[in-house]
């Protein structure tokens, strides 16, 4: 048995809570249609060499959390963040379907910025800072709400279906074996395989 | 998207045109209900709040079933209050989620499809008078319902093993489906009960496994708990009753229809329901009587805001038992970790149950028990900001290195247990905020029994012993702190005696002839486990009741 003792704040609910709570009203009815077409729209934009036009964050904005979103979710062997649009995510999520969290996120971003501050007096901004520099402002406010948001947004970013702009090519879901598929057949993994099965439960056989 | 598109054209009722049954709520009872009342040649209107959607609305996009609401209740429009006693000041919280849309939450369960077992209806007697819990038998027996729990199964198509699970109550028919396969969740389930001496089954799954009565057997796609079914492999009231009661030609399914009061008449008796449509215009569709499947927080609430100057404290309120009781089922979630592939986004979420510890030994001193199955219930936004140690890193290159190693090697043990009545666990009127509609927000009143806890704990070091024993490289709990808020439960108990509970055995209101309330609101005790198969098991029984009861002319009318 584990000696982690269970987290009394945390439940499988967060991120619903964290993001849900004072979405704009059914925006599914109104907003489906063009959140697929707006994905086309990036796609068709960043493809032509464009430069990115933001909804709802300012320039200065997306710098910032893209920035931190490339801190949380940092590129290894598979991309980071910003690689896989998570700052577009952002961009959608707030501009159409919870517009109402936008002066959430406004409020984190400052916090960001002040903290940033904190650490290195007079930088311009967080994005300015080196490296080494994000993570430790992001270490001092990693238990604040406005942290939890950025890192909600973002994770929610790498991760959503591709058609709200983030995941671009699916990358998040392929950096984690995930696949979006209408069918699998058995086995489904290791240890459903017949052979290792009837190793594994030899009761199965008698 | 939201439409209400039907496949096929069905009887359509004006409201003044006074038809024999209005049913509140088109969910895993009222989709019951309406399928039978049809089939027994009656008029029916059902009344459902949420859309119409069909299989071709139902996408794999976590952010629309979560931010996007598509199949729940929409905090937003419903916003909620909660408070732990009545002595609190009752806090914006959106506590309770229901299934809304036609088909309820039969359409976003994971489909897990548990019979009760005869102790579950008679923990009064079995454990008599425990302290500040309402333990009551209920006035029916498993004996009673098991005719309705093989109808049900049989009606809306149900996988599993009859005979496997050697605590399985006594069944009158085996399952009309084999079991779904078995996924490596399922293996390291055998694996390390059968080191513990426990004894896993295959789990009874409201999924089929084959082709069953017209629809297509289960893809395996993996998205059944929180999602609809693309396939109409997840035997929801959408998928089998809801299309069988239009068929009939006698049942209109009116969805977008958000009922806000009962109406009754100078001699309390039911005369239909009043709703706002689509536009928020105010109806009132006439009835004979009215069935109420509305869920167990709805289902009070409409009653508390249906007083008047007869029933001044709410509809069939004359006990006062309406809105408490609530229960939710407890429960305990805990993680492992394991060396190979276990990929448990593959299929649907479980597929090994076990009842070892159904009721525990009287040597813990703890009533009741529960159930266990191993399953991954996530998705992957879900997966990496939830389903991790919480001692881990949460960002960075680590945090993303573990969510990437365990994304396809976890599986997670859970426990589905009793919870005691309570009669100051309550769903009420919040007296101040309001829905988008005007109507009093519900206020949630919930605080566990010290019983309840201990459960929590005792099954809590169960999940982690059978996630050890098999063969977890890492095992983590989660917070007891964190109720199931799906299973609404209990609020209008049912029972003999009219001055302790709110329906008969029949579920017909004690104070008032033509209403009938029909969902989880009629349970006398939470049961120890999945309530979802118990519901539509008294629908059927319900229902039958309910057509003898109108071909007798035993429904008092209004006028």
């Amino acid at each position: 048995m584990s000696d982690t003792p269970p987290d009394p704040v945390r439940s499988r609910r967060d991120f619903i809570a964290l993001l849900g709570a004072t979405a704009s009203t059914a925006w599914l009815a109104t907003i489906w249609p063009p959140a697929i077409a707006d994905a086309r729209e990036a796609a068709h934009a960043v493809s032509q060499g464009q430069g990115p036009r933001y909804r709802a964050l300012t320039t200065q904005q997306a710098e910032d959390f893209g920035a931190a979103a490339d801190r949380i979710i940092p590129r290894d062997d598979a991309p980071g963040s910003r690689d896989v649009g998570v700052v577009f995510f952002a961009d959608h999520l707030l501009g159409t379907f919870a517009p109402a969290r936008k002066p959430t996120f406004d409020r984190a971003l400052l916090a960001l910025n002040e903290a940033a501050r904190k650490r290195v007096p007079g930088a311009s901004s967080f994005a300015s800072l080196t490296p080494i520099q994000q993570d430790e402002t992001l270490r001092s406010i990693e238990t604040t709400d406005a942290f939890n948001l950025l890192r909600t947004i973002t994770i929610a970013g790498y991760f959503s279906h591709p058609s709200h702009r983030g995941n671009r090519n699916e990358a998040g879901w392929k950096a984690i074996g995930f696949q979006d598929r209408m069918s699998w057949t058995p086995p489904f993994g290791y240890y459903d395989q017949p052979d290792v099965m009837a190793r594994l439960m030899p009761w199965r056989r008698a | 998207m939201t439409r209400d598109v039907r496949q096929t054209p069905s009887v359509r009722y004006a409201p003044t045109d006074e038809v024999d049954f209005a049913i509140v709520g088109a969910g895993a009872a009222g989709g019951v209900v309406a399928r039978e009342l049809a089939r027994g040649g009656f008029r029916v209107v059902v009344l459902e709040q949420g859309p119409y959607l069909r299989e071709s609305d139902f996408k794999h996009d976590e952010l629309l079933v979560s931010e996007g609401h598509q199949l729940t209740n929409i905090p937003s429009l419903q916003p909620q209050t909660f408070r732990k006693t009545a002595a609190d000041k009752a806090e914006r919280r959106d506590y309770i989620i229901y299934g809304r849309m036609v088909g309820g939450g039969s359409v976003h369960f994971t489909a897990n499809y548990w019979r009760l077992h005869e102790v579950d209806f008679i923990e009064r007697t079995r454990y008599g008078s425990v302290p500040g819990a309402a333990l009551e038998d209920w006035p029916i027996r498993y004996a009673d319902l098991e005719p309705y729990y093989s109808r049900a199964e049989w009606e809306l198509g149900v996988s599993g093993l009859a005979g496997a699970n050697p605590f399985d109550p006594p069944r009158s028919r085996p399952y009309p489906l084999p079991p779904l396969p078995i996924k490596p969740s399922g293996v390291l389930m055998e694996i390390g009960a059968k080191k513990l001496g426990w004894h896993p089954a295959p789990a009874p799954m409201a999924i089929i496994s084959k082709p069953y009565r017209g629809r297509s057997a289960c893809q395996h796609c993996g998205f059944c708990e929180s999602f609809g079914c693309e396939w109409k492999a997840k035997s929801s009231t959408l998928a089998t009753m809801i299309p069988e009661a239009e068929r009939t030609g006698r049942c209109e399914i009116r969805p977008n229809s958000y009922v806000r009061r009962i109406q009754t008449d100078s001699r309390g008796r039911v005369t239909g329901a009043v709703y706002f449509d689509a536009q928020k215009r105010e109806v009132m569709q006439r009835a004979k009587a009215v069935v109420v499947c509305a869920n167990g927080a709805e289902t009070p609430r409409l009653l508390l805001m249906s007083a008047s100057n007869q029933f001044p404290n709410g509809l069939a309120n004359s006990s006062g038992a309406v809105g408490k009781y609530l229960m939710f089922n407890g429960g305990a979630f805990a993680g492992g970790l394991f060396e190979h592939e276990v990929n448990g986004h593959k299929s649907v979420q479980v597929s090994r149950y076990l009842q070892d510890h159904y009721r525990l030994d009287q040597k813990h001193g703890i009533v009741g028990g529960g159930g266990i199955d191993m399953r991954f219930d996530w998705y992957p936004i879900s997966f990496a900001t939830d389903a991790l140690p919480t001692d881990g890193p949460r960002w960075g290159a680590e945090f993303k290195r573990i969510v990437r190693e365990y994304f396809t090697r976890t599986a997670y043990a859970l426990a589905h247990t009793t919870q005691l009545p309570q009669e100051a666990s309550t769903i009420t009127l919040d007296p101040e905020l309001k829905d988008a509609w005007g109507l009093p927000a519900i206020r949630t009143t919930f605080t566990e029994h010290p019983n309840d806890m201990k459960l929590y704990q005792f099954f809590l070091e169960r999940n982690l012993e059978l996630l050890n024993a098999a063969g977890a490289t890492r095992t983590w709990p989660f917070s007891l702190d964190a109720p199931w808020q799906v299973h609404l439960l209990g609020t209008c108990r049912m029972g003999n005696d009219p001055e302790a509970s709110v329906v008969d055995k029949f579920h017909r209101a004690h104070d008032v002839p033509n209403l009938f309330l029909v969902d989880g609101s009629s349970f006398v005790t939470c049961g120890t486990g999945q309530p979802t198969m118990t519901i539509q098991a008294l629908a059927f029984r319900a229902a039958e009741a309910i057509t003898g009861f109108a071909k007798r002319g035993e429904i008092p009318r209004s006028g």
